[in-house]
């Protein structure tokens, strides 16, 4: 009897425990819906359970950069389950596009999860390519500024004409020689 | 030209006293006929110092660089671009005594003008030969050219380089003319081969009065641009320097700093080459007492002139104590390198600028003697502007070992630079035993117009 | 009759003790299990439960290993220079639309020195060779002193790709400062025009050149690198770890310091993270009122620093000297 007791408290304990280890984490669908109010660009995620809206939870919105996310903020969900973020408009991307991340992370209720979604708020910055196909000192051997390959060109063939023509004119004395014979 | 002229032109130069032009002759072209003992013990210990020069090169590049040299990260141009700078200034020493003379009539240039000529020459091939031995990587040589981008100060260096080496050679080459077409006909006891090459150096010279004027145009021509590449060699050079950011090498001056320092060296390097040719060819009659009068008020000039970049270069940075180099002027000044700083500035400058303003001191032996201290403060004073140049850079140095603070050149260094020296001496003794190396021609013809000045001094 | 009932008494009394005995044993097994289990079924917890941030997917691939054994991954694991534009590129070629920028908290360098170690095992380089510097800095007598961490600059004005007499460093459109190892001729006139110190000669070290043959650069290696230090008679430095950028990946300074004092991004994207902590770059430029070193030279570096205001520990000098052996 003693022993069954014993038994039935330990089964109890663990389920009790494991119940409520996972009644911690529930699931929630959170879902992108992009729309533009006005002039701003709104992003209202939806968070529901089991096809019902949840409310209070802590959703941070994440723009994907490059070597990491960039937070953009943290709202929680309302009475009808939706955070709505207005999102700034000075987020810079090559082509326009964004990719979105929408996270819970660390609630008491729910488990962590993510969802991703692609639009077009990136305001376009244009790369200069810090300028290494323009002509300058700094840069590449066929990038030499004009005014440096032009005056080199014409200080050495100057230079190198005039020796040249010395040269040519040992050769003369040769030849003057040749003549007066 | 009429016929009477040219005959007369022609003339001229047989009617030169035949036995005075002979013994002429005879005196320049004694020391070729024969090599004594003494030249062959010091060609002898020229051809060793090369060659212990070559051995350390072979070593400095087949044992790893971080035990063979004392360069490290702080101090990364060393002793091998601090000669490099040396033999460029040297090599202007063509220019000075050879074509600033030569253009502006003073005669007393002949006889001295093809020994500054090799001298020339030599320097300026041991020049590249020192930046080749601090080369990383000299088996990538030919990168310079296929590679080489002309934004670079260094491209602009070889540009130069190779452009002062060519006109040199060519300048030494062609006045040599007319000497080796007497040598020819008037050694006559030399070896065959020698006697075959001058027949094919001389060029069928046969001093025509075509010929001549052919001549002497192209000379004119060449010596006029020779100066300004001469000056253009060391201001490049200069500019390695002064193309950095760093705070001791930020000068505007530091061009015709170097430029100046050029002509300084190259009449000290006058000097001394001049005595030696003097006692060892017994060349009195030629290379005169006046000649030394002369140069040592030259050296006066030059020092003056070095003393007065010096001056702009040091004076004015220590008077605004900036940041940026107090430190390293308050070492020169009165720190760790008082002393070499201005026993360097005794011997190389201020000596030089005072003490041949007395007659004595114009000797022969005593202003050699001056000048050699001016020589060996040359090379140094090259040392002090590249080596403290490096050891303080704008951020601090942290965390190094010890050998890589403070920069003292390995023995190997000190090896090839001697033996960059030797070389030089070598090609200059080697060349004054087969070629005349004072130019006949140019003497006689001096004598010839009556300029008795350029032997005997009135 | 009573010795019996006296037994079974004194049984009894055995048998209460005893019982009592057994209870508290049992009731002492019974703790210890239920801190187990809940122990065990918070384990199983985190094994289940969905944290964390990237999704492993189902679908697995098969590679092959470096030892040739054929191995299944996730197919997230792997980084298909196919799907985007961070594949390998010729050396020259900077990485298309990035412009690279490095900004460095002096308010959180404590002299950890861990940012040296990871570039040192990165690029196989051993003391004292650094890329990356840190130094003890003085602003003037009054102030208090800091640690400065440096390495190259990768200005956009940069003196030494002046310079370079064969164009062995280079420019690069992703703002990053190269050098080529297979064209460097040592003539070493970047190390004169670098006012910073940035770049080392390879003179040889005989135990830096036994290092580098011991450990080859191989792709497959997780530190190694596209620009060779390894080149003897040649000039090398920091290079901003472009293996890692093409992969996506931070340099190996940035992800080695504990502090989070080194922040790393984008230019154009406006964005700076240190690994964990990612802020908008000019409003941290602006808010922590940047600077850069020797701005006045005009070099244009690619590095900003943060002065060491609100630090987040109080100075303390180094305890030892380092890199003492030659």
């Amino acid at each position: 009897m003693k022993k069954n007791i014993y038994f039935i408290a330990i089964l109890v304990t663990l389920l009790v425990q494991m119940t409520s280890t996972f009644a911690q984490d529930k699931v929630a669908k959170l879902s992108f819906k992009f729309e533009k109010v006005d002039t701003n660009n709104v992003c209202n995620v939806s968070a529901t359970s089991d096809g019902l809206p949840v409310k209070g939870v802590n959703i941070n919105l994440f723009v994907k950069r490059m070597l990491s996310d960039l937070e953009i903020a943290s709202v929680a969900t309302e009475e009808n389950g939706i955070a709505s973020f207005v999102f700034p408009k000075d987020i810079p991307s090559i082509d326009g596009n964004l990719s979105l991340i929408a996270r819970i992370t660390d609630d008491d209720n729910y488990k962590n999860t993510e969802v991703t979604g692609d639009v077009n708020w990136g305001t376009l910055v244009v790369s200069d390519n810090c300028n290494v196909n323009e002509r300058a000192i700094s840069a590449a051997r066929d990038k030499a500024p004009i005014y440096l390959i032009a005056t080199s060109i014409f200080i050495i063939s100057i230079v190198w004409g005039t020796l040249l023509w010395a040269v040519l004119q040992v050769f003369k004395i040769k030849r003057v020689r040749n003549s007066a014979r | 030209m009429s016929k009477e002229t040219i005959k007369k032109e022609s003339t001229q130069y047989e009617t030169f006293t035949q036995e005075e032009y002979m013994i002429m002759k005879d005196d320049l072209l004694r020391p070729m006929r024969k090599i004594r003992l003494g030249g062959k013990i010091w060609i002898a210990f020229l051809v060793l110092v090369c060659c212990a020069g070559v051995y350390a090169y072979y070593i400095q590049e087949t044992k790893s660089k971080y035990v063979t040299v004392s360069l490290r990260d702080i101090t990364f141009w060393g002793v091998y671009i601090s000669n490099f700078v040396f033999f460029v200034a040297l090599s202007l020493v063509g220019v000075l005594m050879s074509a600033v003379l030569k253009l502006t009539n003073f005669e007393w240039y002949r006889p001295l003008s093809r020994i500054a000529e090799i001298i020339a020459v030599a320097a300026i091939m041991l020049a590249g030969v020192s930046i080749v031995a601090a080369m990383g990587r000299p088996d990538r040589l030919h990168y310079l050219i296929i590679h080489g981008r002309i934004q670079s100060p260094i491209v602009w260096d070889i540009i130069v380089i190779m452009t002062y080496l060519a006109t040199s050679l060519v300048l030494l080459y062609i006045p040599l003319i007319p000497s080796l077409s007497t040598c020819k006909n008037h050694l006559t006891n030399l070896p065959k081969w020698q006697l075959k090459m001058y027949k094919f150096l001389s060029f069928g010279w046969e001093g025509t009065t075509e010929q001549w004027k052919i001549l002497k145009r192209t000379v004119k021509v060449l010596t006029v641009l020779v100066i300004p590449l001469g000056i253009s060699i060391h201001t490049v050079t200069a500019w390695l320097f002064a193309t950095t950011l760093r705070a001791e090498w930020d000068s505007a001056n530091l061009g015709a700093y170097f430029v100046s320092g050029a002509f300084l060296l190259g009449v000290s390097a006058m000097i001394l080459a001049v005595y030696t040719f003097r006692r060892a060819y017994h060349l009195e009659k030629y290379l005169t007492e006046m000649h030394f009068d002369k140069l040592g008020k030259v050296l006066v000039l030059m020092a003056l002139i070095y003393g007065y970049f010096n001056i702009n270069e040091f004076l004015v940075p220590a008077y605004k104590m900036s940041g940026l180099v107090s430190d390293k002027l308050k070492n020169l000044f009165n720190g760790e390198e008082a002393m070499f700083f201005w026993s360097v500035l005794l011997f190389g400058i201020i000596l030089p600028a005072i003490l041949p303003l007395f007659k004595q001191m114009r000797k022969p032996l005593p202003l050699t003697l001056l000048s050699l201290g001016v020589f060996i403060a040359g090379w140094f004073k090259r040392y002090l502007i590249v080596i403290p140049g490096q050891a303080d850079p704008y951020l601090p140095i942290q965390n190094v070992p010890e050998s890589w603070k403070h920069y003292s050149p390995s023995m190997v260094e000190w090896t090839i630079v001697a033996a960059s020296f030797a070389a030089m001496m070598l090609i200059v003794t080697l060349f004054s035993k087969y070629f005349p190396i004072i130019s006949v021609w140019e003497v006689a013809e001096g004598r010839l117009e009556g300029k008795e000045e350029i032997i005997n001094y009135k | 009759m009573s010795e019996h009932t006296e037994n079974s008494h004194k049984n009894e009394e055995n048998n209460t003790s005893d019982a009592n005995e057994a209870g508290r044993r049992k009731f002492l097994k019974f703790g210890v299990l239920a801190a187990g289990l809940t122990v065990v079924g918070g384990g199983l917890q985190k094994v289940f439960s969905d944290e964390s941030k990237s999704t492993l997917t189902e679908e697995k691939v098969k590679v092959l290993t470096a030892e040739g054994k054929v191995v299944e991954v996730n197919k997230n694991a792997i980084a298909h220079p196919a799907d985007n534009n961070l594949s390998h590129l010729t050396e020259r070629d900077g990485i298309p639309n990035r412009k690279f920028i490095m900004v460095i908290d002096l308010a959180r360098c404590a002299n950890a020195r861990k940012c040296v170690e990871g570039c040192q095992k990165m690029h196989n380089l051993l003391p004292p060779i650094e890329y990356m510097k840190v130094r003890k800095m003085q602003d003037t007598p009054l102030t208090s002193p800091y640690w400065f961490p440096t390495a190259c600059y990768h200005c956009d004005n940069p003196p030494c790709t002046k310079v370079c007499p064969v164009g062995a460093t280079f420019k690069r459109s992703d703002g990053i400062v190269g050098v080529d190892s297979d064209r460097c001729i040592g003539c070493k006139f970047c190390m004169a025009a670098c006012p910073y110190s940035a770049r080392t000669f390879n003179f040889g070290r005989p135990e830096q050149v036994q290092f580098n043959e011991s450990h080859p650069k191989c792709d497959t290696q997780e530190n190694c690198c596209v620009t060779n230090g390894g080149t003897v008679g040649t000039v090398s430095k920091c290079d901003f770890c472009p293996q890692h950028l093409s992969e996506g990946k931070l340099p190996a300074c940035i992800t080695a310091c504990p502090n989070g004092t080194l922040f790393f991004g984008d230019e154009l994207e406006d964005v700076v993270t240190n690994g964990e902590e990612t802020f908008r770059l000019k409003k941290l430029l602006k808010d922590r009122s940047a600077y850069r070193e020797m701005e006045e030279l005009g070099t244009k570096p690619r590095v900003y620093f943060l002065p060491p205001v609100k630090r987040l520990f109080p100075f303390e000098d180094a305890t030892k000297v380092y890199n003492t052996q030659e």
